[in-house]
Order: structure tokens, then C-alpha cells, then sequence
């Protein structure tokens, strides 16, 4: 799978990249091999031939220098010189240039003698008598003393074109070696390149291809190089949050467009018939009711706002050593003020005092929920109910309120968004569900644990997990 | 014309039966799918106009009710849940319009005027009795010399005799038809409808469509 970046200017692809290096590098590489191995082959082979004629123009010089006259002649030793031959030659002259021998091979030809000639063998190349292109070694030979030749100075000269003829095969077979070489280790770069990069294109694939509209993919895998595996977990990390991040406000969005949809469908229907009723009472209470209505699409918002911001973490909490009982009184107090209860006995079981750790706004908030709720869905209907709270020994509150018209099976249900139940009969009231939902996550963002329990009527709400002060 | 209009919203659900019963139509509410089981059971609604979220029994549950007992009535949904999925379900539940909240109360009449329509397989929204012609789109009645002024119930009365040519109705059927459940008239409130009406049509030069027939009821004849 490869991936084409399109409309942006880049420094093009990376295998592309890494390929052209490699490529560079690896002729750069060859070429200096080859022409490495071309030198030395080139000067091995000159030396060992030049050694060659050196050991043969010393043996000639030695035989020359030594044999006493009328002796056999070289070529009877060195058949390579006899006349027949056409490859080996040498030639000898003395002191004063005369020329005391020649190879039968050179047909009264001359070898050139170089001009100056020390004791160390002097090499050069030279055109044979034959015509063909050759090599000779020029070396100077001391007679002993009373040799009337003085000294010797030798001339062998071999035909270089076999040698030369094997310089230039080894020179193809290195190039061609070079090139077999060059193409080998370009492929195989090339297949080590996509095989060991195929995981960057997975990745930069999976990315690329990552929708708003549904869940990435995740970029972590088994077979990830290491060193894309801290940048593929950290992605994965940082995707996720972004789409718990979007999922959150298309909730929010969705939720919010929900659940006021039906207050602005009350306000405009309102509105709209109010042209067909008759009466300034009618109208005035049409007008309250909008205003109601309106009041109540404001706490939504806030309802909605605050269950946002709990759910993102914006708000956690600060904990601080507070008395869970005198905070409970005052939340009660507090509504009972707000709502009247009638005949709605209200009954509570406290310790003196209940220090824990927590956050004072968010469980005032909880509490404040809980407790209102309660007191707005007790029973109007019968006489002398009786709303029961309580801070138990296991340290968990307790709130307990006849819901006759909850089940089982709508008391499990408390908590999530939108629940629509029949509230206290004969209420004008609608819930959506939101006051427990906001409950729910304030709980959860406090750690606590939030349960509702219906039986027999009753249905009993418990928070539970708080967190008792520090010995 | 007779509607029920399921809502677990008491504002809004008082607020359609006011602005229906201007109109003429005959209005019963109720809370929920349980509270709207026997109103169902007792009368014959030409619309019933459906929330969906609503407490103990929602407005799908009653919507497979009404066409597991074949009832002819048109449904309109009314809901917050404006989602393609949700429309489809309901239409394919077999409900006969859905509109979203919140809405023109103008166009939910229109809306629950045309399903009217449909229920008695008139395909223009136009009756000819003679030289009347009612308009229900518009609910006015055309005589010879132009529009008659006639009140929501006397026009709702007219119309529903008119749409049911050549039956007979007797006060208390026309009443169920015209006022709701909770109406606290009665039925003799007919007679004065009649009385009225038909003045009315008499005054604009028209031919009164209507036949009464002692001890039966009225009609108008086909």
C-alpha cells in the first residue's frame, strides 16, 4: 500500500530518498572498488612479469658474465631465445657499447640500450624486433676484475601483449563485475527498502485516511519498527482524545438540539395559538407559561453545559476536609425552603458530624439534585408521607422517598439522558432525565458511587465511596 | 373533525388543543401512549397527532397498536428526534406524516387538514354541493355571492356532513364530531349549529345542502 501525497510541496518520498542515497553511495562504492582491484590486479601482474625479466636478464648476465668461450651457446638453455622464438630477446653489450651477444631470436636486430644505466634493473617498453609491442629490463653486470669485457650491460625484452591481453579481460571482468554488483545491490536496496518501510506507508496510510466521522483505526501494531512504535502509541493516544473530544460536542450539539427542541415547540405553539384564545387571563397565563418555559430551556443549557464540562475533565475536583453532614443539612434546608412540601414529613438520621475529603461545590450540586428531585416527586396525592436521609455506618448517604409510580426496571434506568417517566401525577412539570444525568457524572467525576434502588414502592438512592479523612 | 394529540408536554399539548378547537376541530389530549388507549378504544378519530419519548407507554408502542388493530386513523408524529433513522422507522411503523419539533402551528394544521383529506380519498381540497363550494384547505365555504362567514363549528359541521354525502347523522354523532371528550355542551348544542348555518346559507342566496329527517338525523344527500 503506498500513499501519494498530493498538492503539497515535500522533499519527495523517503524510500525515493533513501533509494537515490543508497544508489550514490553504492556506485561511488563499486566504482572505487573496481578501480582499486583494477590497480592492484594491473600492478601485481607488471610486477610479477617484471620480476620475471629481471630473474632472466640476471641469468643471462650471470651465464655471459661466467662462460668461458666456445662454451654452448644460451639458447641451449633458454630455448625461449633460439631463433625460432619470437616472444623472448636480449641482447648484451660491453663497456664500450660493442655488442657481444644477442638472442637468435632477434635476427641481428638491436634491443635499445637505455642511455644510462645504474645497478639497479631498469624497466621499460619497447617495440621488439618482431614489430610487437614488449617489455625489457636493462641491467648492468660487473665482470670480475681482469675481464677484458669490463663490465656487462644486459638488454631481455619479452613480448607484453598476452599480459596486456589479460589486463584488459580482467579490466571487463571487473567492470562487468562492477555493474552485476551495482544492479544486485540496488535491488536488493530497493526490496529491502519497501519491505522495511512498508510499516511507515501502514501508518502514514491509517493516518491519512482517519475520518472525523467514525473512529481511527489504530496506528499501534506488533510488527511496527521500534522506533515508530512510541510515535504510533502517543498518535493513537492523541486521536483518541480528539475523538472523544468530537464525540463529545456532537453529543453536546445533539443533545442540546434534543432536548430544546420541545420547550421552543411549546413557546412557538404557545405563541402561535394565542391569536384564537380569548380573555387577557388566558393570554397572561399563555405568557407565563412561555416564560416557564423559557426559564426551563435555560437550565437545560446549564444542565447540558455543566454535564459537558464534567465529561471533558474540565472540572475536577478540588478536595478539601468538609463535614458531610452539616453540608447535607444545609442543601435540605435549603430546598425545603425552595419547594413546599405539605404534608411531606421529612426524616434524617445524622452522626454529629462526618468529616471526609471532597469537593464542596460538586457534592452541594449532587446533593442538591438528589434531594430536590425527591421532594418534587414525593407523593402529593396521600397524606403524611414521609421522605427518610441518612448517613450510614459504612459512611454512605442514604435517601429513601415512596415513588409509586416507578418499577424496577425504570428505578435501573435513573441517570441516563432522556428518560422520560411519569413524574409525580398531576405535575406540569417534564423531566428529561438531565438533573440525574448530571448527578451521574458528578458522582463519577468524584469517585463515588452513585445507585438507585426501587422496592415496594420506595425507591432509595445511595451514594457511596466517599473518602474519610486521613488518620 | 375529531383529533387526539398525544403529548407528554402539557404546554404545548394545550396549547394544540386550543388552536385546533378554534378551528372546529373536536380535541381530545392525552399525557401518553397508556393515557391515549382508551380514547382510541372509544372514539373514531380522523388524526391522532403522536409524540414519540413519552413516559410508560411511548409513541411508537401506540402507533403498532393502532395499526395491529387496523384502525383507520391518520397518524402525524410530533417529535424532538429529527434524525432520518427515526422518520423512517415511524413511517414504515405506519405512521402517515412525521414533523419535527418545534414547528408552525399553521403547517401542523395544514399537515393534519391534508391527512383529514386523505382519510375520506378526496384528492382536492375542494367539495361541490350545488352552488356551494367548501374549500378545506381553506375552510371557507364559496356561495354564489362570495365567501359565507361562518363559525369554526358551523363550517366543521357542514364540512363533515358534506365529506359524508348520503349518510345519516344524528345529534349525537355530529357532536362527538365536533367537540371533545371533555366538552361540557351538549349535544343539543347541535340544533342551534344547524339553526344557524343554515340561515347563514339562506342569507348569501344559497340552497341549504342539508336534509333533516325526523327521528333519524341530517344529511346530506348524494
Amino acid at each position: 500500500m503506498s500513499l501519494r501525497l498530493r498538492g503539497t510541496r515535500s522533499g519527495g518520498s523517503l524510500r525515493h530518498r533513501l533509494a537515490r542515497n543508497i544508489a550514490l553511495m553504492s556506485t561511488i562504492s563499486v566504482v572505487l572498488l573496481a578501480l582499486l582491484l583494477d590497480k592492484s590486479f594491473d600492478h601485481q601482474l607488471q610486477q610479477r612479469f617484471d620480476a620475471g625479466l629481471s630473474a632472466r636478464a640476471s641469468a643471462v648476465a650471470a651465464y655471459l658474465g661466467a662462460t668461458v668461450r666456445n662454451a654452448e651457446p644460451l639458447e641451449t638453455w633458454m630455448p625461449e631465445f633460439r631463433e625460432a622464438g619470437h616472444t623472448d630477446f636480449y641482447q648484451v653489450w660491453d663497456t664500450a657499447g660493442r655488442t657481444l651477444a644477442r638472442s637468435a631470436s632477434s635476427h641481428q636486430a638491436d634491443l635499445p640500450l637505455p642511455k644510462v644505466l645504474g645497478v639497479q634493473p631498469h624497466w621499460f617498453d619497447l617495440h621488439l624486433p618482431d614489430g610487437h609491442h614488449g617489455r625489457a629490463v636493462a641491467l648492468a653486470f660487473d665482470l670480475p676484475d681482469g675481464d677484458s669485457r669490463g663490465n656487462l650491460r644486459v638488454v631481455v625484452a619479452e613480448e607484453r601483449e598476452q599480459l596486456d591481453a589479460l589486463m584488459v579481460q580482467l579490466h571487463v571482468l571487473l567492470l562487468v563485475g562492477a555493474v552485476i554488483t551495482l544492479a544486485l545491490v540496488l535491488m536488493l536496496s530497493h526490496w529491502s527498502l519497501r519491505r522495511g518501510l512498508a510499516p511507515l506507508d501502514v501508518f502514514a496510510t491509517t493516518l491519512a485516511t482517519t475520518r472525523p466521522e467514525q473512529p481511527a483505526a489504530p496506528l499501534y501494531r506488533d510488527d511496527l519498527p521500534l522506533e515508530l512504535m512510541p510515535l504510533a502509541r502517543k498518535f493513537d493516544h492523541l486521536l483518541a482524545r480528539v475523538f472523544t473530544l468530537l464525540d463529545r460536542e456532537r453529543r453536546f450539539a445533539r443533545d442540546l438540539a434534543h432536548e430544546l427542541r420541545t420547550p421552543v415547540a411549546e413557546t412557538r405553539a404557545l405563541a402561535e395559538t394565542s391569536a384564537y384564545v380569548e380573555g387577557e387571563d388566558e393570554l397572561r397565563r399563555r405568557l407565563r407559561a412561555i416564560a416557564d418555559t423559557s426559564a426551563e430551556m435555560e437550565r437545560t443549557m446549564e444542565t447540558l453545559l455543566a454535564l459537558a464540562r464534567i465529561e471533558a475533565g474540565l472540572d475536577r475536583p478540588a478536595t478539601e476536609p468538609l463535614d458531610l453532614v452539616q453540608l447535607v443539612r444545609e442543601v435540605l434546608a435549603r430546598n425545603l425552603q425552595r419547594q413546599a412540601v405539605g404534608d411531606l414529613h421529612v426524616l434524617g438520621t445524622f452522626p454529629t458530624e462526618c468529616w471526609i475529603l471532597g469537593d464542596v461545590g460538586m457534592l452541594e450540586r449532587l446533593l442538591d439534585i438528589l434531594i430536590g428531585n425527591a421532594l418534587e416527586h414525593a407523593p402529593r396525592s396521600e397524606p403524611d408521607q414521609q421522605m427518610y436521609l441518612a448517613l450510614q455506618d459504612d459512611g454512605s448517604f442514604c435517601l429513601r422517598n415512596a415513588a409509586p409510580h416507578l418499577d424496577e426496571n425504570v428505578a435501573a434506568q435513573l441517570g441516563r439522558r432522556f428518560l422520560r417517566i411519569e413524574s409525580n401525577p398531576g405535575s406540569a412539570s417534564r423531566h428529561s432525565g438531565l438533573g440525574l444525568s448530571l448527578a451521574a457524572a458528578l458522582a463519577e467525576a468524584h469517585g463515588l458511587n452513585l445507585r438507585f434502588d426501587w422496592k415496594q414502592g420506595q425507591l432509595e438512592v445511595r451514594i457511596s465511596g466517599f473518602t474519610p479523612l486521613p488518620d | 373533525m375529531r383529533l387526539l394529540i398525544v403529548e407528554d408536554s402539557q404546554k404545548l399539548r394545550e396549547a394544540l388543543l386550543s388552536g385546533f378547537s378554534a378551528f372546529g376541530w373536536a380535541v381530545d389530549s392525552a399525557v401518553d401512549g397508556a393515557a391515549a388507549r382508551p380514547f382510541l378504544a372509544q372514539w373514531d378519530y380522523d388524526v391522532v397527532v403522536l409524540d414519540l419519548m413519552m413516559p410508560r407507554v411511548d409513541g411508537l408502542q401506540l402507533l403498532r397498536e393502532i395499526r395491529q388493530q387496523g384502525k383507520p386513523v391518520r397518524v402525524l408524529v410530533l417529535s424532538a428526534r429529527d434524525q432520518i433513522a427515526d422518520r423512517v422507522q415511524a413511517l414504515d411503523m405506519g405512521a402517515d406524516d412525521y414533523l419535527v419539533k418545534p414547528f408552525s402551528f399553521d403547517e401542523l394544521r395544514a399537515r393534519v387538514a391534508a391527512l383529514t383529506r386523505r382519510r375520506h380519498d378526496e384528492h382536492e381540497p375542494e367539495i361541490v354541493l350545488g352552488d356551494l363550494r367548501i374549500l378545506t384547505a381553506a375552510r371557507s365555504v364559496h356561495g354564489q355571492s362570495g365567501v359565507v362567514a361562518l363559525t369554526p363549528k358551523e363550517y366543521a359541521i357542514l364540512e363533515f356532513l358534506a365529506r359524508h354525502r348520503g349518510r345519516v347523522f344524528n345529534r349525537t354523532a355530529l357532536f362527538e364530531h365536533l367537540y371533545g371528550s371533555a366538552s361540557s355542551a351538549s349535544d343539543k348544542v347541535i340544533e342551534v349549529l344547524m339553526s344557524t348555518l343554515r340561515s347563514k346559507l339562506t342569507d348569501a342566496g344559497c340552497a341549504d345542502p342539508i336534509t333533516t329527517r325526523r327521528g333519524f338525523g341530517y344529511v346530506v344527500e348524494a
